[in-house]
């Protein structure tokens, strides 16, 4: 069963009296466990569609399955719940809760799903020290440089252990060793946990480590690749 | 409890607006703890000094005599006196007449109403008769069988020009409508402060103004005073059932014998309600306008919540747990001090004599200083209304909060 699945998905806004298709009739099917990258320039769709895969936003136009399940009809908190279970967030500006500190943060949607605090701290600590940030748990996000407030919201969105994890250009903000490091660690997730990745960026860095690469232009998919091997 | 702590540590990130909304609540819930628990001792105060020197806790009465106090409505007490006597939770049982009348000295002559009591029965309690109002004699020792002796305000001797021991003549209407006089002597002069008490009080023997009410021993009020003010309502039917035998006399209430003194308390107690509402109103405005400003500075963030999977009513419990904090620290600081205080004020109370100088209070006297009392059931509400008003500010702010897209939120913001 594919992990995503679209078809036929707009999405359009109005700017300044014009309509806009920022996805304009998507169709697309990616596998449970792929490693997949949306590349384009700016403002060619990437980020939307990751939205609307994620449940943030909703298609004006098509339908999408998560795990085999429309999203079509589900109401808000329907919608808040599948992103809860299944999807996990990595975002270009970090994004941690600044009030928490880096493990409050890590643990943040476990809490949020129920698991047991001992559970939770077990499975931070591992993705900590596998993500070279052990010992930084209570650091808050100021306290902390952009790559290891990445590695925090990296940490956060595969410990809760998603079925997806959405990661909007999750490599803009960090220096090249920190961005490969990045990389290879979200890559051995995918490998030894089976997690589906898809990322939107236009560094190439990422571009290289994707086994499939679909790139975008205007809102519609130009070329669709995939890799035997990287 | 992790919307607590977050609450708390949000709250953390603005400590001047944080403080200022804590300032506020302590501040409403201070004024209206104290305010209620002033009006709650001063009200017992009144009551019991007004119960004291007039209706009882429970009077006795006969029927039509409260509309319009007419000297021909005395009653025979000797067998209510002696079934009062032996109720359970019946302190003290006080026979009085009142008898409308002119008071005349070899000067001049001043229409009173003329008290007749009890003298033996009263001394201790009656505040009309504490040693410190004597300016001159005392309490007459017995009833006299002679001249009765009578108490006299200090003005009402100054006019007639009368002096302790000095005889002064009462003239009222007798039982058959003509008119009567009876010699008295001065026995005591009392002086209360209030200047419409001191120019009217005559406390004469109950027994030597026997020519006006009537034959055997009548009254026109038997005053009950019972052991807890609390038990009149328990108490009040079980009295009601004492003159079933005895058609035209009635027992009633404090507040149907001195309405006055009720309605008064009643308004007053009015007043404050409108001030606490007030209060709470100022508390629901100020706990919006904090957590409103919070949210407006933290749409990115609410996006970020929704877009990991925090649920509508995950948000709404986040900002009640800050609003939560907010009264918490508020009310906590307010009751504490507002309780500090309130020891203060019911152990030493406040001296209103200036204030009070030469005024009664509904036409009773009333002693000038005021101490608060504990109205526990009463700070319980305003305290857990305080926290439901704090709360219920919270809902808008979520609404808000919740009406941004998380994309929307997390792109423009």
């Amino acid at each position: 069963m594919d992990a995503i699945r679209l078809q036929n998905v707009s999405k359009l806004y109005e700017e300044g009296g014009t309509i806009v298709r920022a996805v304009d009739a998507v169709s697309l099917n990616i596998a449970k466990g792929d490693f997949v990258t949306l590349a384009g320039p700016s403002g060619s769709g990437k980020t939307t569609l990751l939205n609307l895969i994620g449940g943030l936003d909703r298609p004006d136009e098509g339908e999408i399955y998560i795990d085999g399940e429309s999203t079509h009809d589900k109401k808000d908190d329907e919608l808040t719940d599948l992103r809860l279970h299944k999807v996990g967030f990595v975002f270009q500006a970090y994004n941690l809760v600044p009030v928490l500190s880096a493990l409050e943060n890590a643990e943040f949607v476990m809490l949020i799903q129920g698991v047991p605090p001992a559970e939770r701290e077990r499975r931070v600590k591992a993705v900590f020290d596998e993500l070279g940030i052990g010992g930084l748990e209570d650091r808050f996000p100021t306290q902390l440089s952009g790559g290891q407030q990445q590695r925090v919201a990296v940490a956060r969105a595969v410990a809760s252990r998603p079925a997806i994890v959405l990661a909007d250009e999750p490599t803009a903000n960090l220096d090249s060793d920190s961005a490969k490091a990045l990389m290879r660690m979200m890559r051995m997730l995918n490998e030894e946990q089976g997690v589906t990745f898809v990322f939107s960026t236009h560094d190439p860095l990422v571009i290289d480590q994707a086994r499939r690469v679909i790139r975008m232009r205007d809102g519609r998919i130009s070329a669709d690749e995939v890799r035997q091997a990287v | 409890m992790i919307w607590l702590k977050l609450g708390w540590r949000n709250l953390r990130r603005n400590p001047r607006r944080t403080a200022i909304e804590v300032l506020s609540v302590a501040g409403s819930i201070f004024i209206a703890v104290l305010f209620q628990n002033f009006a709650t001792g001063s009200y017992a105060k009144m009551i019991e000094d007004g119960t004291q020197m007039a209706s009882g806790h429970i009077g006795f009465y006969a029927d039509g005599y409260l509309e319009d106090r007419q000297a021909s409505l005395s009653f025979s007490v000797d067998e209510l006196l002696a079934d009062l006597e032996s109720e359970p939770g019946v302190r003290d049982v006080y026979p009085r007449a009142y008898i409308p009348g002119l008071v005349q000295s070899s000067r001049q002559s001043r229409p009173t109403v003329i008290l007749g009591i009890d003298f033996e029965r009263e001394r201790e309690l009656n505040p009309m008769l504490l040693a410190q109002r004597f300016v001159d004699g005392g309490v007459p020792e017995a009833d006299s069988r002679g001249t009765p002796e009578a108490v006299i305000g200090v003005t009402l001797a100054e006019e007639l020009g009368l002096k302790v021991g000095k005889k002064f003549v009462v003239m009222a209407q007798g039982p058959d409508g003509e008119i009567q006089r009876r010699l008295m002597r001065v026995g005591g002069i009392v002086k209360t402060g209030v200047r419409e008490i001191d120019a009217a009080t005559v406390i004469a023997p109950r027994g030597g103004l026997g020519i006006f009410l009537g034959e055997g021993n009548r009254a026109h009020e038997v005053a009950v005073m019972l052991d807890d003010i609390k038990l009149i309502d328990e108490t009040l039917p079980r009295l009601k059932q004492l003159t079933a035998g005895k058609p035209g006399v009635d027992a009633y209430h404090w507040e149907e014998a001195m309405p006055q003194l009720a309605d008064m308390i009643r308004m007053d107690r009015a007043q404050i309600q409108i001030v606490v509402v007030i209060l709470f109103a100022l508390v629901g405005i100020g706990t919006i306008n904090t957590l409103l400003m919070s949210v407006m500075e933290r749409v990115r963030e609410f996006g970020l919540l929704r877009a990991l999977g925090v649920n509508r009513m995950g948000v709404r419990k986040m900002l009640f747990g800050e609003a939560f904090v907010l009264a918490s620290a508020g009310i906590g600081l307010g009751l504490g001090v507002a309780l500090l205080l309130n020891v203060y004020l019911s152990t030493k109370g406040i001296d209103f004599t200036a204030l009070m100088e030469g005024q009664s209070v509904g036409g009773l006297m009333v002693d000038p200083v005021m101490r608060s009392g504990w109205d526990i059931p009463r700070m319980a509400v305003m305290t857990a209304g305080m926290f439901l008003i704090a709360l219920l500010a919270a809902l808008y702010p979520a609404q808000r909060a919740l009406k941004v897209l998380p994309s929307e939120a997390m792109r423009r913001y």
